[in-house]
């Protein structure tokens, strides 16, 4: 037994536990149950729902086994009958105002009250005086209130406080008349907000759109991961007769923790979208007509072989959405790479690719998202961190309660809820000379050589500021540093030369890099070959035209999956190259005005709520799911569909077992070793007046996104008008 | 002899004595200037502590712990330190700080000065009750502001390496930020509500630095006891309950206020100093200590010295020494109703058995005197007090159960009658 441990009894059995625990916390490895509602384990302690208490001996009182520290000897009681009546008596206080009323209360049949009054309740009331009700704040779109309901655990408000960092819910009032408000009436707009929902341990917050829909005891539950960001956030779909009612976190302490974005919540109502596509649909005389499956894939095959029997394989270009499965990632590659066609890419939200010989050999984060809380110093360059991937931004928040240094290089002052260090706000263009006024400042805190084509470009810019000095410094003199690249980085007209910069900077201090990168799964696009210049798995390739140059020419064929000309940072580009296309293949889940108009064949896909599949997120970590059963009935998969196409072609199915063998050793290879590449790109891209991304909206990622509806009724679609 | 006055209120009778230059002529400052001259050994922090410690004095706040001891608990490393002066009286009965803010405001400078150098803070805190805006805070300020003109706080004070400053503060007048860590909160800025313990506020106070909060009373004693030594102090009072204590007489009483008197001294002599029973009726009941302190039946305090040890032995508390006296003809039913409406208007919210009972318990007492009692409610009031004592994070829940539980006790057969009787009184 070591000094980390004590020896505590508990009904009667001796258990040697860690020393510095609560009690609840070691009752709950023992798989001891004690009631409890204002106990949640990611969240601070505020022993006042009073359900924990147990008889500890030694203590007058029952103690609350939430606040109630392990000690040597301590001799516990969870089942006399002194917890029992303090338990109940807790109980009945509960209740007394609590309305009696759970079938038509949408948290029947899952809430953590009705639950314990089963155990814990009595079958009659000794409370016959009026029961209390409370007026409803209107919080918006996605979280329904009843706080008649609520009984003021102080959950949501601390996840408030201590998670979100913006307190949106305060309790108000004193005695009897506590209640849980926002106090100046507005609505919680948090991008975190609807995991109060499920820490709410009653129905007095709900989940907004689903309520009322369906009973949770008639629903099913699969382990799905979010196609909405980079994180691969871990969640569970409620199903009911094939559809998804709604989608809850689950726990993944290496990345997601107990939460989930409200995209990852309430994005999926968008497949359900009245303007989804179930046919494939033919141009003919001008109109588009229905056609069978058979005949469109025959159709496209004979579009593209005439071009391939002609080698005018360059005259074919495809655009790829960076949110499909690895699985359509690689037989749309392999389809396209097979028949000798170079013009594939998904960087649709990138301008400047003059660095793509510069690229990593994936976008990655370098460590795990938990291991970010550890860094000690943060820089987060170019990034509108919250939206771009809120559990990024919770968990730079984790390192900076921890006590890290964060600074920011933006071009505009966005909204954090930690401390910052530093924060260099400059205008757009300007971000660029910033970050080489940083690696400048580096240079002479580490008096390193400068290579004399580093240093001609250095000596143009301005001198550092006491600011980049100060956060040179903070990066140089910490051994766990971070360097985040975002993806208003990623869309800058100088993204080759800032990434350069990052490169020479995290050399000279020793910082990994966090690439953000767009979509569920450009990890996955990089890897599988779905870019211009590189074949699967690095492999070196001709180089094809890049996701600009398709979208700005015109081509004898242009084949678009997974995405509309919205999802394009330049989408009028775009729209003028479908227009101007002969042929244009859309693989789409809804229809599109674009397509409508302009499309020749139109196939409809299935959304990856609805496939089985795999993303790599930003931390490498491959992640299945597999959501076939939302269809009733026998299907046409992505994945038959393409591997038809291949099949058709007169090419050999590739092997994705075979693929996925080699995967894994190559992105522990790559992320083990980045080998950044300490060189600037020789040119610099043309800066026309391109539409450069100043505003982010977190809700108008995706196709699905955008058309679901809660969503939409947010805020931050609406402005705040 | 008149045992009036002999520590708190020593100066009383003197000319303006809530002036410093009346309070030092009077000998106030004497300790602490000694302190900040180093004369001797005794006034290092050590055995300042040591000396409160051998003087018996224990906290007038009302839950009567070691003042010493509690000085003894603060770490002895060079983290910032917090002394905080608990002037936030509220308990229903309670009005001696009021008169010690008002009165003899120096005595308590010198007092939290004297305790926050014994534990190490170089900052203290003077919480007064938002109540006493108007009465008391312009006398406690004034006094601040004099005590600062006279270089006996500050920076560095008097080249003695010493610093100490002090702030008064003016609470929003809510009863729960009397409690230690209520008032904690609220002097952050917070909400008023207590914390959950351990970790104490020794440990874990005022901005998360180790805290000692001390009643204003207490403090307000510590100039005399360091002045005249613990020997002195104990020659008033009794072995366990030495020195003296304001009692705030009231109730039907024919000359109710402040009496600062020895601890110990026989019941029937304090009814003595405060004139007699009103009107010459008969005594029926006392509070002894405070709404929150069980009540006594005449013929039970009329048997009891006023001291700790005696009020515990006889079944209440001395509390802090609010001796609410009750003639006979005195309804105690109705007498219960209104305490305990005071304690579901009061409760934080912050529990479940204090926020749900109180209204419950005062709303079962406000049917019972309407006349709409069933017979089952006297054992479920008692019922609801027994379920909500001892289950809540602060004491405020056994404050609010322990009239319930006490005045069903003595007084069953009043409350059975109104019961039976649809609301008509037995006591007129």
């Amino acid at each position: 037994m070591t000094d980390k441990k004590v020896k505590i009894t508990i009904d009667g059995a001796v258990h040697s536990v860690d020393k510095n625990k609560m009690l609840i916390e070691i009752t709950d490895e023992l798989g001891i149950y004690i009631p409890r509602f204002c106990y949640h384990e990611k969240l601070s302690i505020a022993a006042n729902c009073r359900m924990c208490l147990v008889e500890v001996e030694n203590s007058s009182n029952a103690l609350p086994a939430c606040a109630t520290p392990v000690s040597e000897g301590m001799v516990v009681n969870t089942q006399s009958s002194s917890s029992k009546t303090a338990q109940e008596s807790t109980m009945e206080f509960l209740l007394i105002n609590h309305p009696l009323d759970c079938p038509i209360c949408d948290q029947g049949g899952e809430c953590e009250l009705q639950d314990l009054a089963y155990s814990y309740g009595k079958n009659n009331s000794r409370f016959d005086l009026l029961k209390q009700t409370k007026p409803n704040d209107d919080l918006g779109p996605l979280v329904s209130t009843d706080m008649t309901r609520c009984i003021m655990c102080t959950r949501c408000v601390r996840f408030g406080s201590e998670v979100a960092g913006i307190q949106e819910l305060g309790t108000i009032g004193r005695g009897e008349a506590s209640t849980i408000s926002t106090f100046v009436e507005q609505t919680v707009d948090h991008e975190l907000s609807g995991n109060i929902i499920d820490l709410c341990p009653v129905g007095a917050l709900n989940n907004k759109p689903y309520r009322y829909t369906d009973r949770t005891w008639e629903l099913d539950q699969i382990r799905s991961i979010s196609p909405h960001d980079c994180v691969g956030t871990n969640i569970f779909m409620h199903v009911k007769n094939h559809k998804i009612k709604r989608i809850v976190p689950l726990q993944n302490d290496s990345i997601n923790e107990s939460w989930i974005a409200d995209r990852d919540r309430f994005g999926f109502d968008g497949i359900y979208s009245s303007d989804r596509i179930d046919a494939p649909l033919i141009r003919r005389n001008g109109e588009l007509v229905t056609a069978s499956h058979e005949d469109s894939v025959k159709l496209m095959n004979e579009h593209i072989s005439s071009l391939v029997n002609a080698n005018s394989q360059d005259k074919i270009a495809a655009l790829v959405s960076p949110s499909i499965s690895l699985n359509e990632q690689f037989l749309l590659a392999n389809y396209l790479s097979l028949q000798g066609i170079k013009n594939i890419d998904h960087r649709i939200h990138q301008i400047d690719f003059t660095g793509d010989t510069l690229d990593p050999l994936f976008p990655h984060l370098n460590i795990n998202l938990n291991e970010i809380q550890n860094m000690k110093t943060i820089l987060v360059m170019g990034s509108d961190l919250r939206k771009e991937t809120p559990m990024i931004a919770h968990w730079v928040k984790r390192a900076a309660d921890n006590g890290s240094s964060i600074h920011f290089i933006d071009n505009s002052i966005r909204e954090y809820h930690f401390p910052i260090s530093d924060y260099i706000m400059t205008d757009y263009d300007s971000i660029t000379e910033n970050i080489g006024m940083l690696v400048k400042a580096a240079f002479s805190i580490s008096d390193s050589f400068i290579p004399n084509h580093i240093e001609d470009r250095l000596n143009k810019l301005p001198e550092p500021t006491r600011t980049h000095k100060q956060i040179a410094l903070s990066l140089c003199n910490n051994d766990e540093t971070l360097l985040i690249n975002g993806l208003l980085a990623r869309s800058h007209p100088d993204f080759a030369l800032i990434r350069s910069y990052i490169n020479i900077l995290s050399e000279l201090s020793s910082s990994r890099i966090g690439e953000l990168s767009h979509g569920a799964n450009s990890v996955g696009a990089y890897i599988t070959g779905c870019i211009p210049h590189r074949n699967q798995l690095a492999e070196p390739s001709d180089q094809g035209l890049n996701a600009l140059q398709i979208a700005s020419s015109n081509h004898d064929l242009l084949i678009l999956y997974g995405l509309e000309s919205k999802d394009c940072l330049y989408e009028k580009n775009l729209i003028e190259s479908i227009k101007g296309s002969k042929t244009v293949i859309a693989f789409s889940y809804f229809e599109d005005e674009v397509f409508n108009e302009y499309a020749d064949i139109i196939i409809p896909i299935n959304t990856t709520y609805e496939s089985k599949g795999s993303f790599i997120n930003l931390a490498g970590t491959l992640q299945e799911f597999n959501n076939e059963m939302m269809h009733p009935h026998d299907y046409l998969s992505n994945e038959k569909l393409l591997s038809d196409l291949i099949n058709i072609s007169g090419q050999t199915l590739p092997s994705f077992e075979d693929f996925l063998k080699q995967l894994i050793p190559f992105i522990q290879e790559s992320i083990n070793n980045p080998n950044y590449i300490n060189e600037l790109p020789l040119e610099t891209a043309e800066k026309d007046a391109l539409n450069s991304l100043n505003q982010f909206n977190m809700y108008n990622l995706d196709p699905i996104l955008r058309r679901s509806k809660p969503l939409q009724s947010t805020k931050e679609s609406l402005g705040d008008s | 002899m008149n045992q009036l006055n002999q520590v708190v209120f020593a100066n009383i009778d003197e000319q303006e004595p809530w002036t410093i230059d009346s309070y030092i002529a009077s000998g106030g400052y004497e300790a602490w200037k000694n302190i900040l001259t180093n004369k001797n050994d005794s006034y290092k922090p050590e055995n300042i502590i040591e000396t409160i410690q051998e003087s018996g004095l224990r906290g007038r706040g009302g839950a009567g712990f070691p003042t010493g001891l509690k000085w003894s608990f603060m770490p002895k490393d060079d983290t910032q330190k917090y002394i905080v002066c608990n002037s936030d009286e509220s308990e229903p009965g309670t009005c001696h700080d009021r008169d010690i803010l008002k009165l003899n405001p120096h005595a308590l400078i010198e007092g939290i000065a004297i305790g926050g150098y014994a534990i190490g803070a170089t900052i203290g805190y003077n919480y007064v009750r938002g109540e006493f805006m108007d009465e008391c805070y312009p006398q406690i300020e004034n006094a601040l502001n004099e005590a600062y003109q006279h270089g006996l706080l500050g920076k560095d004070i008097n080249n003695s390496s010493i610093d100490f400053d002090l702030y008064n503060f003016v609470g929003a007048g809510a009863y729960i930020c009397g409690e230690e860590t209520a008032l904690l909160e609220s002097l952050e800025g917070k909400q008023g509500k207590p914390r959950f313990k351990p970790p104490f506020p020794a440990n874990f106070g005022l901005y998360g630095k180790p805290t000692t909060v001390n009643n204003t009373q207490t403090l307000a004693s510590v100039p005399m006891i360091i002045k005249n030594g613990p020997e002195w102090f104990k020659t008033f009072g009794t072995e366990k309950s030495s020195g003296t204590i304001i009692f705030s007489v009231s109730g039907h009483i024919n000359k109710p206020g402040n009496y600062e008197l020895p601890l110990g001294i026989p019941f029937n002599k304090l009814i003595e100093y405060s004139g007699g029973i009103l009107d010459g009726k008969k005594l029926k009941a006392v509070i002894p200590g405070g709404s929150s302190t069980k009540v006594l039946p005449a013929h039970i305090i009329e048997d009891c010295t006023m001291d700790y040890e005696s009020l515990q032995e006889a079944g209440s508390a001395l509390g802090t020494a609010a001796v609410v006296v009750i003639a006979e003809g005195t309804c105690m039913v109705n007498l219960l109703k209104r305490i305990s409406r005071f304690y579901f208007a009061e409760s934080c919210g912050q529990c479940t058995p204090c926020r749900e009972g109180t209204g419950w318990l005062y709303r079962i007492l406000d049917r019972i005197t309407n006349g709409n009692g069933k017979e089952s409610d006297l054992e479920l009031l008692v019922d609801v007090a027994n379920r909500i004592e001892g289950n809540t994070i602060c004491a405020f829940g056994d404050a609010s159960a322990w009239p319930v539980q006490s005045f069903i006790e003595h007084y069953y057969e009043e409350f059975e009658y109104m019961v039976k009787h649809k609301g008509k009184t037995k006591a007129a």
